[in-house]
């Protein structure tokens, strides 16, 4: 199913920009959209706000879009980076120790159950590594772009992208 | 821990989210289009006005001279006489000097002729009776707007139309005279759901001054009406748009749900030992879309491609048919492409064959194969019903009745919604408001449509201009979508 959408995406990236089937677009983008965010973030509420924001974004500057300067998915990749970017941003003045000594109080076995999954167990693991390895995991697995994408958006070399998950695997497997 | 592991914990969005979302993305686009032509409409009021007013002041000070001319020229022709160097004609300004007594200034000469007359008052031409009358030739600004027809304060109605009803609302508005402002509304084809959103969406994001829907507008959407401020609504049922799937009078009944509808006509089902695979249709008899079914060749004849009754089946049986099987309904949300693809494609194999509804249909088609099926339009039905068999779908007789309550699968109402404000705002409203509450008189066979019943025909003649409230909406049975 991946592989089907991702090549109607690349078929639709040779198409003029008048032709974007935006409909199709947003079919296509939006599970990946919604993943990276899920594995940028460890998963939680604000995933389903950011990958709204992004589409609001890109949807109203769809007009802007200039298909000669990048990918469709470049392009709203590029959104949603800016969109982690200043989310994550405005989260980092975290709350002070105390505070998140009450707040590990409040653990509940609902919560403990959430955490326990895949995901947020990956989550807690990716949160040690630099943000570059933990935009890399997001955008391979979470958004499914191959490597070229990656590199792309990035400003990696599209070897060194591959290099650089290879080992960033190899760790999390050690942790895991 | 690998690649696979990783890629599996990947989720679809959830089904309400993405939905949720794409409304809003929808309503977002209808408020910025809005948005936009509202900037342009600013900016061309701001011309006209400005234009106007320089206009009318350019009027008023010609008005204000002529009423001033002949005391001034009095006065001019008293002094010119006393002193001829010192007169200089207001209209040659200042900077005028004789040149010699020969050059004696305009309308010394004529001082004998009456005052007020135009070579007296030495202003050739624009003062005087004649320029008066020349003056009030010039439109007043607001005739400039109106009869300029560069300028107008209104707008070409905007309609909304739900994709079932495109062609119809497109053919009733194409089959006008040419109108007396020359402005054609403007119809646009979007979902119900996207379009009474709009409809009531606050203040000037609004983008359609009518709706065209294939349903009833919502109670939760009302409510969002008038939390806008939208409360002057009116409501008018148009009428329905049926389909009934029948065969020859001869034939061996048969009931089919829509699951088997779809099994027997589209191209690509998924396939039954693996259901998240698609395969092209290889059902050739009915027995093989559902053993419970009598072995029976498949022979199906349904509407062209291209018209509005292909569109009904497409949208009120194949779909539903398609969404009973699980593997595809998933993709409803998860790729409304492939969806909408595999859901409204019929097979090319022969055993869907495009009909027309002409007299010729049923002695071809069902006399020569009286185990075929076919789809009609009600009103097709209902006029050649001595020679076919009831109908083939299961639930309820096709009537108008069970269209009304929704009861019956193959049909869905059309219903208008007029947002009474806009009425006075847009040109021509009403009259496109009448031609659509007019829609049996100009609605072309073949399009499905169903008049009213005479009674619910007669409380909607009753009640033009009332407006929507809450109430109405309560007691209503919902109607599928």
């Amino acid at each position: 199913m991946v592989s089907q959408q991702m090549d109607m995406a690349n078929a639709r990236s040779r198409e003029p920009a008048d032709k974007v089937d935006w409909d199709a677009v947003y079919a296509d983008q939006l599970p990946r959209i919604y993943n990276y965010f899920r594995f940028r973030l460890g998963g939680g509420a604000e995933v389903e706000d950011l990958t709204a924001r992004t589409f609001e974004k890109a949807w109203s500057a769809r007009a802007r879009y200039r298909r000669d300067l990048a990918g469709f998915s470049t392009w709203l990749f590029r959104i949603a980076q800016n969109v982690g970017i200043d989310y994550l941003r405005s989260r980092r003045p975290h709350a002070p120790l105390d505070a998140a000594v009450d707040l590990a109080a409040e653990i509940t076995p609902e919560l403990e159950a959430v955490r326990d999954s895949d995901l947020s167990r990956l989550g807690r693991l990716t949160a040690r590594l630099p943000e570059r390895e933990q935009e890399l995991i997001a955008l391979k697995y979470g958004a499914a772009l191959n490597n070229r994408e990656i590199a792309r958006l990035t400003g990696l070399s599209e070897s060194n992208v591959g290099t650089s998950l290879y080992r960033i695997v190899q760790t999390l497997r050690s942790q895991w | 821990m690998n690649d696979e592991f990783l890629k599996a914990l990947r989720r679809d969005p959830p089904p309400q989210f993405a939905r949720r979302l794409k409304q809003q993305l929808q309503a977002q686009d209808a408020r910025a289009k809005r948005r936009s032509w509202s900037l342009r409409t600013r900016a061309l009021v701001f011309l006209i006005v400005g234009s106007a007013f320089a206009g009318g002041m350019l009027v008023l000070e010609k008005h204000s001279s002529e009423r001033a001319e002949p005391a001034q020229s009095q006065a001019q022709i008293a002094a010119a006489k006393s002193d001829p160097a010192a007169y200089r004609p207001r209209s040659l300004g200042p900077g005028f000097v004789p040149e010699g007594n020969d050059a004696a200034p305009l309308g010394i000469d004529n001082a004998h002729e009456p005052a007020g007359s135009p070579a007296n008052t030495g202003f050739p031409a624009q003062s005087g009776p004649a320029a008066a009358g020349s003056a009030a030739a010039v439109p007043s600004p607001s005739e400039q707007t109106m009869q300029g027809g560069l300028i107008r304060s209104q707008q070409a109605a905007r309609i909304a139309v739900s994709p079932l009803t495109d062609a119809l609302v497109r053919s009733v508005i194409n089959r006008q005279p040419p109108r007396k402002s020359g402005a054609t509304p403007r119809v646009e084809t979007i979902e119900a759901d996207a379009a009474l959103a709009a409809l009531c969406a606050p203040g000037n994001a609004r983008q359609f001054d009518m709706v065209v829907a294939s349903r009833r507008i919502a109670h939760a959407e009302f409510a969002t009406c008038r939390r806008n401020g939208i409360d002057r609504i009116i409501e008018s049922k148009l009428g329905y748009q049926a389909l009934v799937l029948t065969s020859g009078r001869d034939s061996t009944p048969m009931k089919l749900s829509a699951s088997d509808v779809y099994l027997a006509a589209a191209k690509r089902i998924p396939d039954p030992l693996e259901p998240a695979r698609f395969i092209d249709n290889s059902n050739v008899t009915w027995d093989q879309v559902d053993f419970k079914l009598e072995y029976r060749p498949i022979a199906l004849f349904g509407p062209a491609r291209a018209t509005p009754l292909h569109q009904l089946f497409a949208t009120a049986l194949l779909e539903p048919g398609c969404n009973a099987q699980r593997s595809i309904e998933r993709l409803r949300i998860a790729n409304p492409t492939l969806h909408a693809e595999l859901c409204h494609t019929v097979r090319g194999d022969r055993l869907y064959s495009e009909v027309e509804q002409t007299a010729s249909l049923i002695p071809q088609n069902l006399w020569a194969d009286p185990n075929a099926f076919v789809l009609v339009d009600y009103e097709f039905y209902r006029e050649n019903r001595d020679q076919l068999s009831a109908s083939a779908l299961e639930g309820p007789e096709p009537s108008t009745a069970a269209f009304a309550d929704g009861s019956y699968p193959l049909a869905r109402p059309i219903y208008l919604y007029v947002d009474l404000t806009h009425l006075t705002r847009v040109t021509e409203a009403y009259d496109v408001m009448r031609e659509l509450q007019s829609l049996e008189r100009f609605a072309r066979g073949g399009s499905g449509f169903v008049g009213l019943e005479e009674h619910e025909a007669k409380a909607q003649r009753s009640r033009p201009w009332q407006t929507l409230s809450e109430s109405d909406l309560i007691p209503e049975r919902s109607v599928p979508r």
